[in-house]
């Protein structure tokens, strides 16, 4: 059969010679099976052709539409135009005949014109771009000498935005030197690191000190958002000076108080958490609940049209690939702001309400262990209460329920394994247990569709989708006769055994986490790292592989249905036992107390009452920093220690008094090696 | 733009300019189709496939264009819009010249590719993905397999195949559906 369509393929592009053409024809008048599958074949090429020739037709049909408006309009700007010229004819004649100077008038117009044409120069966009240099090694293999090593600088350019000199020059007020190139302005990057430092102590000095109390502090360091504006209608492309990217997709916003979607230019904030220093002077910490988290970056993200604030409209997802971190298993989280501490929650997917009942029921289906149980709470199979369960065409022999259930987990099970292409994760180096976890639905017409999928890796992602969709079409689910929709979920497990052999394992011999955890502190077992989304798939796959940088896959992308703060994290849990850390520390009553961790990416914020400080649960034996800062009367104290979390603890700390500047140096330069995108993977 | 001009784009390849073109003549087939009780929106689908007619038959060695574009999308557009009602009088099937009763075929046949389009657009998004490339684009099957992350070129042919009897396992039953 294959070979059939490889014939009538090759007629149909006009590869065959003459006498090859001869035959086939003189075959599609004989033989008659033959004669039926090259009509289909022509007949779903033409389907085929529809789908293009469709949408070059609506291309064209826009395109008209918008002409025609835009025919419209330039009659009605004509009319105006005329109306201006004919009044000034008559004004001027009438100016003539009263005055007789003349000269003044020709002097009056040129001033004018050049005035609008500053006007203009002020308000003319340029597109901003950045010139990184980068070093890249190339090995040439030589006969003669094995190798030479070619050290080329390349120059990647990258596009920051569109905007006035002004604006420009407002926005980046460290870029000092700079050019500009017809509508484009050229920034380097290198000059940017050597101006970071001065960037910050540049804003500290521009604001003062005049808010009172701790938190008057904060707001003097705290770094400040950038700040950008677009056309609420458009798909807008937001990156950020720490390399953050943010999609809108057009029309998303709307008035947070009035609810109604909101129209023409609106303007985006957003601050960008990477660093230590940058967390700490906007007091931010990274703990869900009681949970600590370890940050893989922080973003507030708020819209504004005017003075009123925006928020998404719900359906709507604003995309961010967060620019980290080769830190696996990281999760969104929504942050919310309770007595000055912003408290990470996990960005759920779905209601809760609907799935708490079902949790049993998922449980009872036997695809879910307790690895799951956070997650599955968001998901709702409602396979139970279905009179007939969606049918795999191998399982029509079951009539029972429970039987066609289990037989369809089967099936897929066994499909997955059979297709999946394990060499993906050879070549990303992965070992030992995968957790890919996947929704999906099984449509009316028995198709699987909405494939979410929660890989360690974007590719491993992108195989799964891959697999599931060539899932043979099922017979759909039923509830009183009629197919009705069933969602599934699947977690699958894969065991990678370094490069050369792989394994896949039922789940229910899956590892503990503890065991392969060789660090302190391991990560917990919470699985969810990225959606599959289709559309940044989409953008990938549009791409001839070798544009596809690195970056771009290692990147994080998260969809985002709430607006504020953002943080992409994962959760720690220390395979240590944990303790309840409580430090005594003189005067610390209303200062401002952290606890940094130095092997992972996390903050912990303390509370204090009668000069102690607790800090929760937190595991034992690790190596921390504590830092104070408060403030008596105008005067801003630092302390700092490092210290090992013990049971009991007491701590002598030195405060010294430190100026604002001093105080962010002091926190910079805590920096090193925390920096969430220069820290390996655990 | 004359005739002759739309029809060097179509020669030329440039069929969105074409079309773009030929979007003119729409607000007269637009009076047509709701003259007959159809809606503006019926009118644009009924456009649509008169412009997809034309351009199948031009693709064709053996068409002529006797008429005006605007004649000829004017006389698709009336049997367009008639097949969607089922309104063919006996007496006016048997009254059809030779000229009409060639595009009242061709308005058959692009029926059932419609058919074959709603097949295809059945297909999931990888699938429909992958066909286009190598049927439309006529990329090679290397070029797939790397964008598509397949192992091979040979597991790109085998997922075309597959992908192709599924489009076509569909257009059968959606087939018998209709006749049953």
């Amino acid at each position: 059969m294959e070979e059939t369509i490889d014939l009538i393929n090759a007629y149909l592009n006009k590869e065959l010679n003459e006498s090859e053409i001869l035959a086939f024809e003189e075959r599609l008048q004989t033989d008659l099976e033959f004669n039926t599958s090259y009509k289909e074949h022509v007949l779903i090429l033409k389907g085929m052709e529809r789908v293009e020739l469709l949408k070059e037709i609506d291309k064209a049909r826009k395109t008209f539409i918008t002409s025609k408006w835009l025919k419209y309009i330039a009659i009605a700007i004509l009319v105006i135009l005329i109306s201006i010229l004919a009044h000034n004819l008559i004004s001027n004649l009438q100016n003539e005949e009263t005055k007789n100077t003349s000269g003044q008038d020709s002097i009056e117009n040129t001033i004018d014109s050049t005035i609008i044409q500053a006007a203009t120069d002020s308000i003319r966009k340029y597109v901003v771009i950045e010139i990184i240099t980068e070093q890249i090694e190339i090995k040439e293999l030589t006969k003669a000498f094995g190798g030479i090593e070619v050290i080329k600088d390349t120059l990647i350019k990258k596009e920051i935005g569109h905007f006035t000199e002004e604006d420009f020059k407002s926005t980046f007020p460290e870029w000092v030197t700079y050019k500009i190139e017809n509508d484009t302005i050229f920034i380097n990057s290198e000059l940017k690191q050597n101006q970071k430092n001065a960037k910050l102590l540049k804003k500290v000095n521009s604001r003062k000190t005049n808010t009172k109390g701790l938190q008057g502090v904060f707001d003097i360091i705290k770094s400040e958002p950038q700040q950008v504006e677009f056309n609420a209608e458009e798909n807008y492309e937001f990156t950020g000076t720490e390399g953050t990217i943010i999609k809108v997709p057009a029309n998303a916003f709307m008035d947070a108080q009035t609810q109604k979607q909101v129209k023409g230019k609106v303007s985006l904030e957003v601050t960008e958490y990477y660093e230590l220093s940058d967390m700490l002077m906007a007091n931010l910490s990274t703990k869900s609940d009681d949970k600590l988290l370890e940050t893989g970056g922080m973003l507030k993200i708020e819209a504004r049209k005017g003075n009123s604030k925006l928020e998404l409209i719900p359906g709507k997802e604003v995309q961010v690939i967060f620019d980290n971190c080769e830190k696996e298993r990281m999760q969104l989280f929504n942050g919310e702001e309770l007595e000055g501490i912003i408290n990470w929650k996990l960005n759920e997917l779905k209601e809760e309400t609907e799935t708490k009942k079902l949790e049993s029921e998922v449980q009872e289906f036997g695809f879910v262990d307790e690895y799951y149980s956070d997650i599955e709470d968001y998901y709702a199979t409602n396979f139970r209460f279905l009179d007939d369960a969606p049918t795999h065409p191998n399982c029509e022999k079951d009539t029972n329920n429970d039987e066609k259930r289990k037989c369809l987990k089967d099936e897929i099970s066994k499909f997955i394994s059979r297709k999946f292409n394990t060499s993906i994760g050879e070549r990303l180096n992965l070992t030992g247990a995968i957790y890919i976890y996947t929704t999906f639905e099984i449509d009316k017409k028995g198709d699987v569709g909405k494939i979410e999928v929660r890989a360690p890796h974007k590719r491993i992602a992108n195989e799964v989708v891959r697999v599931l969709e060539m899932l043979p079409r099922l017979e759909p689910g039923r509830q009183n006769g009629n197919p009705v929709v069933v969602k599934y979920s699947l977690p699958i497990t894969y065991y990678f055994e370094g490069t050369q052999n792989t394994k896949r394992g039922s789940r229910n011999s899956a590892v503990t986490s503890e065991s392969d955890s060789t660090v302190a502190i391991g990560v917990s077992d919470s699985i969810v790292v990225l959606r599959s989304d289709k559309k940044f798939q989409k953008d990938l796959e549009a791409k001839p592989i070798s544009e596809i940088s690195n970056t771009e896959l290692e990147r994080y992308t998260f969809a985002t249905t709430n607006l504020g703060w953002i943080n992409c994290d994962r959760f720690v849990r220390s395979a240590e036992r944990k303790i309840r850390y409580e430090v005594k520390i003189k005067d610390v009553e209303g200062a401002n107390v952290k606890m940094i961790f130095k092997s992972i990416s996390s903050i912990l914020p303390g509370k204090s009452i009668n000069g102690q400080v607790d800090f929760g649960e937190v595991p034992l034996n690790e190596d921390v920093i504590l830092l104070v800062i408060k403030k008596k009367g105008d005067k801003i104290y630092l302390g700092k220690k490092e210290v090992k979390t013990k049971t009991v603890s007491e701590l002598d700390l030195e405060f010294k008094e430190v100026t604002i500047d001093e105080l962010k140096t002091e926190l910079i330069n805590l920096n090193q090696g925390f920096d969430c995108r220069s820290i390996g993977s655990i | 733009m004359s005739d002759d001009n739309i029809m060097g784009l179509f020669k030329k390849g440039q069929r969105e300019k074409a079309f773009k073109a030929l979007y003119r003549l729409y607000p007269r087939i637009e009076k047509l189709v709701l003259s007959k009780g159809g809606t503006k929106a019926d009118a644009s689908d009924v456009f649509q496939e008169a412009l997809i007619i034309l351009y199948r038959n031009l693709q064709k060695s053996d068409f002529q264009l006797t008429s005006s574009f605007y004649t000829y999308l004017y006389s698709v557009s009336r049997f367009v819009w008639n097949d969607t009602q089922k309104q063919f009088s006996k007496q006016e099937l048997h009254d059809l010249e030779s000229e009409q009763v060639a595009i009242l075929d061709a308005v058959l046949e692009e029926q059932k590719y419609k058919f074959a389009e709603l097949a295809f657009r059945e297909l999931g998004e990888r699938c429909q993905q992958l066909l286009q490339w190598f049927y439309i684009k006529k990329m090679t099957f290397k070029a797939i397999a790397d964008l598509m992350q397949f192992k091979s070129e040979k597991v790109a042919k085998n997922q075309k195949y597959k992908c192709l009897q599924k489009a076509k396992d569909i257009y059968r039953t959606q087939i018998k559906t209709v006749q049953s």
